[in-house]
């Protein structure tokens, strides 16, 4: 089909549209991992001899892992070894350590946001529909809206650098409770060098009034990021929180290994929404992030429920299975998944259900797309352990094929041990409808569009979990990074 | 590794040492079996560290000093009869590996079942095994197909013979006579080009005591040949089986393997087909009944290695008490490999309290122009179905025997008619029958 | 209007037309009658371009341009319209939302304003009234979980929303019964008009008493054996397709 080609090529030189470069004055430490560098992290950010501890904990098992070269490979991506003693661990822009006001952030860094499409200030004078807003530049956090209007409520929503300082209680309380600092590789990095990150408390029986989001940024060059993010609702509470991620094009590989805990006590609910645009490299595979994440929430409390939905358009390499540990009776563990791989892009993403108390419930949808050369994975465990009477778990993984280059697989393990349990997995593999292209085209509609709204169409059961604000925008990143796929 | 093991590995490195020092073997099998030795030494047993053996553990078998096969057996041995060897047209059986026959082998009409052990002389052997033998098997992946090549010696060779027709299925029995013994059983298997024929192959273990056997087979079906595999794993209650099979298809080649796990303590059956053929066909199909504590094993690989091909499969486990099952079942769909077509199911009763079951079905795809599907489902039995049969006025022990016997009975329904369904049925009662015995109770 | 002069067609690589010339001037309505087999559907999707469809020889011209050198979606613009014998279902996008991109593409083409989501709604209504289509099908996605008369209306629907120069009407009265019939008849006879042609291909007789043409072709082995007067068609209905094909043998 040679003139699909053609029109799908046209569209394929779309630049990524995140990719400037914001000019601020960084404080960062020379490159290299060492008990230095991270005492070093920790008396910038005034930290207690506890999370120091903690810290240098991770960094020694850190060392050994890498020592044993436990890094894992059992993933379906391919990238050159990194150097871990080569990478920044550290870059802060150069402002005051604690920021009052949004007037005190740097103003380039406000302009950064608003060409990201997250004015602060706006967000702030917003009255309609409210998103507090929290921004993560490089590795530190620049600014948090709405604080005062949650604090009202009891709702404690900031840095998490002034979280330990503010509330020390409930972040040792919580701090690697869910992710433990030697849970894996990458968990075990960031746990001896995170930087910075978001923390929000729901207290009991509050209901969030607004949706709560935190815009990442990797900015600096040779720099790694390596955000935390704990989230605790207590019993009775609920939230929705939002990620968002963008990065600058430049042509050498970032490492982006962040942690995110959740936590929900008896009868809370956190859904916790990504949209993930990490600068995806160039057309022939050159720079991009490397996006090696662990997620993880616990369901610790009677009829909890964590919903993770995900829209993962950007990185080179994603690694990445936003989990639910569903120890409550009658929890729900929910994952929905978009994942996009277009050019050289590889993907290994899923979910872990693991069911411990009686009556939990999980649901995965799992849509991926591969275009061009991508190679994308869907890699999900749903184990039911013996004590889960009652447990279900549903899964629907289906994978659409863009392209003869392009590589889709799928690798779900399935482990019960209760037989009043009830499993079920499906799978499919398709290629784009031949006849549902045809079918729009009849109709006048181009063969880009055609292909954008099948596209769409195919991963509604997904989007659709989605805030309002964040499907739309999520919509756009689908078609934009489609641009290119040839079909 | 545990000392049983250590002496139990270095026994049969030996033993594969005495089998070269007779020296007349045929160059190639020569070469499988150095290469089968570089593979093992040094080796031991898989361990659950290997992704592929995650869920099996192979702890029992380390724990026994294993004799390696050795000498010749007594003469005139004889073959076990068995209802579904009754069935059959041509007999033969594996006797601790050594190739046995009837003592009146009747000529028969389009197929050859001879020792393999000819083949060391090079001689006898029908040349069409000699494609086949070595050629299919995966020395480095598997364990067990390294452990039988290095101490083949014999094993049996069928060949169709091209267009040839056979009704009447063909028996081959696999019997592991000896205790604490380990037996490397390997067959090769040529279905010539256009030809039909169904091969059914029957584990047996007589006598007490732990067994174990490494069971390999070769098979290639060539251009339109359609051949039906049936595999009845029914040995007893000690006994250790690792099944290799190993398939290459050929244009509009089409095969089907129907593989039977009623007994043994610990079962891995390893499924390779490689659809090497535009137009090929394979259909895997697999019951899986687990009683007591027993291990049941399935991993399948289908390879789509060309275009145009179609896979099928279906795999039913059944677990009762607290045996445990595994299947992973692989399908890999080859850069070149458009218009591919491939459905994998597996669904799953559990019914024993602790019983447990552990599946992944894989696909990995590398070529656009497909069609794979794949789904697996893990309960008990559907709640409505046994209200249904109950406000007939069946009691719930009966109803939920007669809706196992039914989810089982969809694998028997594929079986050439040939091979004798009412036996098979029989022997699925059997495992079934002790896989509900607790979890249905023994009756009113 | 439509001009196809000594066409000859493969689907994949088989011969299917062998030599077919067939004019139809705005105005007219014409049918194109035939067993299976015969060479129907793959004239409907040589018209309308469906990939895998090849001419090998021969002309198609459409208001005086040569069809062939168009896209799929250039000649939907264009005008030429084809209600699917099997419409196809895709999900997760909803039918109003495909609708209306589709009516806003030809509009655009046509240099036409686009219509802004109410202006489409107010339309598609007037429109879903004509074919008597219950109003949460435009809420479901295209075609996903239809009837096989929901799926024929809203082919009609969308013949009625795009307003088509030339309408190919595949098979429409296939899994039809006679109330579904009627009312996709009616709203294929609205759109009737001196400025309009329409090539209503059926296997049976019956949707011509709905939708009376003008000239009937019968089509055998990829070529139009005999062609005449709406009597044709009754004509074939009582004899059957043997006696055409043996006359022309």
């Amino acid at each position: 089909m040679p003139e699909k080609n053609e029109a799908l090529k046209q569209l394929a030189n779309q630049e990524y549209q995140y990719g400037f470069v914001t000019d601020v004055e960084e404080d960062r430490l020379p490159p290299g991992l060492n008990e230095q560098v991270v005492r070093q992290i920790s008396s910038k950010k005034n930290e207690p001899a506890w999370l120091l501890d903690f810290r240098l904990k991770a960094l020694r098992r850190f060392l050994e892992m890498l020592e044993e070269k436990n890094e894992p490979t059992w993933a379906q991506v391919d990238y050159p070894s990194i150097d871990y003693q080569n990478i920044i661990y550290y870059s802060a822009p150069k402002t005051p350590v604690e920021l009052e006001s949004l007037d005190e952030v740097d103003p380039e860094l406000l302009r950064t946001y608003e060409k990201l499409g997250i004015s602060l200030e706006e967000q702030k004078r917003l009255s309609g529909v409210k998103v507090a807003v929290d921004a993560v530049f490089d590795s530190v956090s620049v600014a948090t809206t709405f604080k005062s209007e949650l604090e009202k409520k009891g709702i404690i929503f900031c840095s998490f650098s002034e979280a330990v300082e503010t509330h020390p209680d409930l972040i040792r309380e919580y701090l690697g409770s869910v992710v433990p600092y030697s849970d894996n590789f990458f968990a075990c990095l960031n746990s001896a060098v995170f930087s910075d990150g978001s923390f929000a408390y729901i207290p009991k029986g509050v209901h969030c009034p607004m949706e709560l989001s935190t815009y990442f940024r990797i900015n600096a060059s040779g720099t790694g990021q390596f955000e935390r993010t704990l989230l605790v609702a207590d019993e009775g509470a609920q939230v929705s929180y939002l990620e968002g991620c963008t990065a600058p094009m430049r042509d050498e590989n970032q490492l982006h290994a962040a942690v995110v805990e959740l936590v929900a006590l008896q009868d809370a609910s956190i859904k916790y929404s990504t949209v993930q645009n990490w600068y995806p490299g160039d057309k022939n595979g050159v720079g991009g992030i490397y996006n090696f994440v662990t997620k993880r929430g616990a369901c610790r409390g009677a009829r909890s429920k964590i919903s993770w939905t995900q829209v993962e358009t950007g990185s080179a390499i994603t690694w990445k299975y936003p989990s639910c540990i569903l120890q409550g009776d009658g929890s729900i563990g929910e994952f929905y998944s978009v994942a996009m791989t277009n050019n050289c892009q590889q993907a290994d993403t899923g979910t872990k259900m693991i069911h411990l108390g009686k009556n939990t419930k999980s649901t995965i949808v799992s849509k991926g797309i591969s275009a061009g050369r991508g190679q994308q994975s869907y890699r999900g465990l749903v184990r039911i352990g013996p004590k889960a009477e009652g447990a279900r778990n549903y899964s629907q993984c289906d994978s659409l094929l863009l392209g003869d280059e392009c590589g889709a697989h799928t690798f779900p393990y399935l482990e019960v041990k209760n037989p009043d349990a009830t499993v079920e997995h499906e799978a499919t593999t398709s290629k784009i409808g031949e006849d549902q292209l045809f079918y729009c085209r009849q109709r006048g509609l181009s063969e880009e569009d055609a292909i954008s709204m099948i596209v769409n169409g195919f991963c509604k059961e997904v989007l659709r979990e989605l805030p309002m604000e964040f499907a739309v925008e999520a919509q756009n990143l689908l078609s934009v990074s489609l641009e290119g796929a040839v079909g | 590794m545990t000392s049983a093991e250590k002496r139990s590995i270095s026994a049969w490195l030996e033993a594969s040492a005495r089998i070269v020092d007779v020296g007349d073997e045929a160059p190639f099998l020569r070469e499988a079996r150095s290469q089968a030795l570089a593979t093992l030494s040094g080796q031991s047993l898989p361990t659950r560290r290997l992704e592929s053996w995650k869920y099996t553990s192979l702890n029992e078998i380390a724990k026994i000093e294993w004799a390696a096969p050795r000498g010749p057996l007594q003469k005139n041995q004889e073959l076990p009869a068995t209802p579904l060897s009754r069935q059959a047209g041509l007999r033969a059986g594996l006797i601790d590996g050594r190739f046995v026959t009837e003592p009146e082998t009747p000529k028969y009409q389009g197929a050859r079942l001879v020792s393999l052990s000819e083949t060391r002389t090079g001689e006898l052997a029908p040349s069409g095994c000699l494609d086949v033998l070595g050629q299919v098997a995966d020395l480095k992946r598997h364990f067990f197909t390294a452990l039988n090549t290095a101490l083949l010696d014999d094993g049996a060779c069928l060949e169709i013979e091209p267009n040839a027709q056979i009704a009447e299925p063909i028996h081959l029995s696999i019997v592991d006579s000896k205790s604490q013994t380990l037996s490397c059983p390997r067959l090769a298997l040529k279905a010539g080009a256009g030809s039909r024929a169904t091969l059914v192959i029957e584990h047996l273990t007589f006598g007490d005591g732990p067994r174990l056997a490494a069971f390999v087979s070769e098979i290639i079906v060539e251009p339109q040949a359609e051949l039906d595999l049936i595999l009845v794993q029914r040995e007893e209650s000690e006994s250790f089986l690792a099944s290799n099979l190993y398939a290459r298809l050929e244009q509009h080649g089409r095969l089907r393997v129907h593989t039977l796990t009623l007994g043994g303590r610990l079962v891995r059956n390893e499924v390779v087909s490689e659809l090497a053929g535009q137009g090929a066909e394979v259909d895997l199909r697999g019951l899986f009944i687990g009683s007591e504590d027993r291990h049941i094993d399935h991993q399948t690989t289908i390879d789509h290695a060309v275009s145009h091909c179609t896979s099928r499969e279906l795999y039913k486990g059944v677990l009762g008490d607290s045996s445990r099952g595994v299947f992973c079942g692989r399908i890999i769909v080859r850069p070149d490999a458009q218009k591919t077509d491939s459905q994998q199911s597996n669904p799953n009763l559990l019914l024993g309290e602790k019983a447990e079951i552990d599946t992944q079905p894989q696909l990995e795809i590398y070529a656009d122009d497909v069609r794979c599907s794949h789904g697996s489902t893990i309960g008990r039995l559907d709640p409505e179905a046994l209200f249904y049969l109950q406000s007939r006025a069946i009691g719930p022990e009966s109803a939920r025997a007669i809706l196992t016997r039914g989810f089982a009975q969809e694998i028997v329904e594929t079986v050439p008619k040939a091979v004798g369904h009412p036996q098979l049925e029989s022997l699925i009662a059997g495992a079934l029958e002790a896989a509900t015995a607790q979890a249905f109770g023994e009756g009113p | 209007m439509l001009e196809i002069k000594n066409l000859h067609a493969n689907a994949g690589d088989e011969p299917i037309l062998r030599g077919i010339d067939l004019e139809i001037a705005a105005g007219e309505v014409h049918a194109v009658m035939g067993p299976n087999g015969s060479g129907k559907s793959t004239l409907s999707n040589i018209l309308a371009g469906r990939p895998g469809y090849s001419v090998t020889h021969g002309e198609v011209l459409y208001a005086g341009q040569d069809l062939t050198q168009l896209e799929p979606e250039e000649r939907a613009r264009e005008g030429i319209f084809l209600a699917f014998q099997y419409p196809v279902e895709i999900p997760g996008v909803s039918n109003n939302y495909f609708l209306k991109a589709s009516v806003n593409a030809v509009r655009a083409h046509r240099g036409e304003p686009e219509l802004d989501a109410m202006e489409f709604l107010a339309l598609s209504q007037e429109k879903m009234k004509a074919v008597d289509m219950p109003a949460d099908l435009m809420n479901r996605s295209i075609n996903e979980g239809f009837s096989g008369g929901e799926k024929k209306r809203n082919e009609v629907l969308q013949m009625l929303l795009l307003e088509p120069q030339l309408s190919i009407l595949d098979e429409t009265d296939s899994g039809l019964d006679i109330d579904a019939l009627r009312v996709v008849a009616q709203g294929v006879n609205s759109l009737r008009s001196p400025d309009r042609a329409m090539l209503v291909i059926t296997h049976y007789q019956r949707l011509l008493d709905y939708i009376v043409p003008d000239r009937v072709h019968v089509l055998s082995a990829g070529r139009i054996v005999r062609s005449g007067g709406k009597d044709l068609a009754l004509e074939l209905e009582e004899k059957g397709y043997g006696w055409i094909e043996e006359a022309s043998a």
